[in-house]
């Protein structure tokens, strides 16, 4: 459903330095996929380039997106506009920035449909956010509806967050650090929901992380990545017990060593 | 710090409130009633200190002050709103166009803002007024188009700050276009920082329109204003009738200081929060 096929990406402040450098690769429906890498491997500004934030003012990109059959990089601003919020979704690694500060909860889980679908009314818009944010565990959603982002903790800001991201029923889940800025436990809680949701609605989920040990836990496949090119590419498993590049090596060897799985 | 102690710890906001409040409720008085006719001359009752008959005395026609002073403020409140609604209107969109479409958009705005900020204000009026020529109308329009720039900058600088924020790279990943954005997420978010900005600039617009009217070049002769009773006050500062500057100057005073206040006091609870 997802094919990146050459993608490459070149910053205008710093010519010369590709960002990321002929990366492709391909997701099938319902697969989890974890991109990891160290910071400035280029993860995140592919992560950008699949949601469709590259503004062409202060980038190079060459390479073809394409996300259920719809090319997403070399079309124009209304068509990429139209893929987002319906078939591409993103969560943010930040979720107490990630929502308005001074607009309710409900009508921002609702921001999906207000955008596509203006026609629908406000109490379908409602019934169907109130649905996404149970799917999404929170509780007491009818109160939740009218609370505004800073009444609410970190880890429920994220849910609200997964809540409007499948609202709309995306095929592509993209999301980008996720649970860094949570603390562990509610990591674990929002890496149980990803999979859940996976599982129910066969949304594909673009996992970027630099964290092996939580991408081992939600993930089918992994690709590594190491300045801008795909250095190891395969199941999860082979990855972690067999690793073929020196890279991903020492990216596994820098995972903390515990007894239990995390 | 609870919501308590910080409330009752801002002077600024409590004693602008207070005074915005008195004078704007004078003002309201004015409009439907004054003790005299403020146009009626009495001959016999000329530069009369003030008195319990008139509590701001009376001007050398005999006109009672304290009725004068109501109706002027009257009018320097309106047309000072005038202006200030011109200007936050033009300015904001000027703004937002500018701070959200940056590039070459923002870089012409901003230079002809520029351009116009860079003439002293009173000074471009007047040559402005001496081109289209003066009345309540032009000076309003002449005025508030002074203003704009002054709003646009404040409103530009908020824009590019919030556009840079998550929440609105979240609301464009839903697929939002740029008039939801402006319009729908920024707008309410930039309010805090728009409203002492607005009304600061109605205390520059209030002085402003009463330097204009002081110059003679304000609204027209036969409305008091209190820049024009000022300035008509000036030949009885010495020896005649001090009570008449002072009555029309600690109007001006009060006023700005109430709106000042008010504005600081909000602008202080913005940065508490």
């Amino acid at each position: 459903m997802l094919d990146v096929k050459d993608l490459k990406v070149e910053f205008l402040s710093r010519p010369g330095k590709m960002a990321v450098d002929g990366v492709s690769f391909h997701m099938d429906d319902g697969e989890i996929l974890g991109l990891v890498g160290e910071s400035g491997s280029g993860k995140s500004v592919t992560a950008r380039a699949l949601s469709g934030l590259l503004v062409k003012s202060q980038v190079n990109y060459q390479g073809t997106i394409t996300i259920d059959g719809r090319e997403m990089l070399d079309t124009d601003r209304e068509s990429i506009r139209d893929l987002q919020g319906t078939k591409l979704a993103v969560v943010f690694q930040e979720p107490m920035t990630a929502l308005d500060p001074v607009m309710k909860i409900g009508p921002q889980v609702e921001e999906a449909l207000r955008v596509h679908h203006p026609e629908m009314s406000a109490e379908e818009m409602r019934t169907r956010a109130l649905e996404a944010m149970k799917q999404a565990e929170l509780y007491d959603v009818e109160q939740l509806y009218d609370k505004y982002p800073h009444t609410l903790s970190g880890g429920m800001l994220q849910r609200v967050c997964i809540a409007a991201a499948i609202i709309s029923e995306p095929s592509l889940l993209i999301a980008d650090e996720p649970t860094t800025a949570l603390d562990v436990t509610t990591q674990a809680h929002i890496i149980a929901l990803l999979k859940r949701i996976n599982k129910e609605k066969g949304t594909s989920i673009l996992f970027i992380s630099h964290n092996l040990a939580v991408v081992h836990a939600l993930c089918h496949k992994i690709i590594v990545m190491q300045k801008g090119k795909i250095v190891e590419h395969g199941n999860v498993e082979d990855v972690y017990t067999n690793p073929q590049h020196q890279y991903t090596k020492q990216l596994l060897a820098a995972i903390p060593r515990r007894d239990k799985r995390y | 710090m609870n919501k308590k102690t910080r409330k009752t710890s801002n002077f600024f906001l409590r004693t602008g409130t207070v005074l915005t409040i008195f004078m704007l409720a004078l003002i309201l008085l004015g409009m439907v009633w004054t003790p005299y006719d403020p146009a009626a001359m009495d001959g016999s009752a000329r530069l009369k200190p003030p008195s319990f008959e008139h509590i701001m005395g009376t001007d050398n026609f005999g006109r009672d002050l304290f009725s004068r002073v109501l109706e002027g403020a009257g009018n320097t409140f309106v047309i000072a709103l005038c202006i200030v609604l011109i200007g936050i209107t033009a300015g904001t969109i000027i703004g937002a166009i500018s701070g959200y479409a940056g590039g070459a958009i923002d870089e012409v705005l901003m230079r002809i803002c520029d351009a116009v900020t860079a003439f002293p204000n009173v000074m471009l009026a007047l040559v402005l007024i001496a081109i289209f020529g003066s009345g309540d109308t032009n000076v309003i329009w002449v005025l508030g188009i002074l203003f704009v720039p002054s709003y646009a900058k404040v409103v530009r600088s908020e824009f590019k700050k919030q556009k840079s924020l998550n929440y609105i790279k979240s609301a464009r990943l839903m697929g939002a276009g740029p008039l939801r954005i402006i319009f729908i997420h920024i707008m309410p978010n930039i309010w805090s920082v728009l409203f002492p900005t607005l009304i600061i600039g109605f205390n520059n617009a209030v002085l402003a329109e009463a330097s204009m009217s002081f110059l003679g070049i304000g609204v027209s002769a036969n409305k008091p204003s209190l820049g024009r009773m000022l300035m008509e006050a000036q030949n009885f500062l010495i020896g005649g009738a001090p009570w008449y500057a002072i009555s029309v100057g600690l109007t001006i005073v009060l006023l700005i200081l109430g709106f000042s206040m008010l504005g600081e006091g909000l602008s202080q609870r913005g940065r508490d929060n």
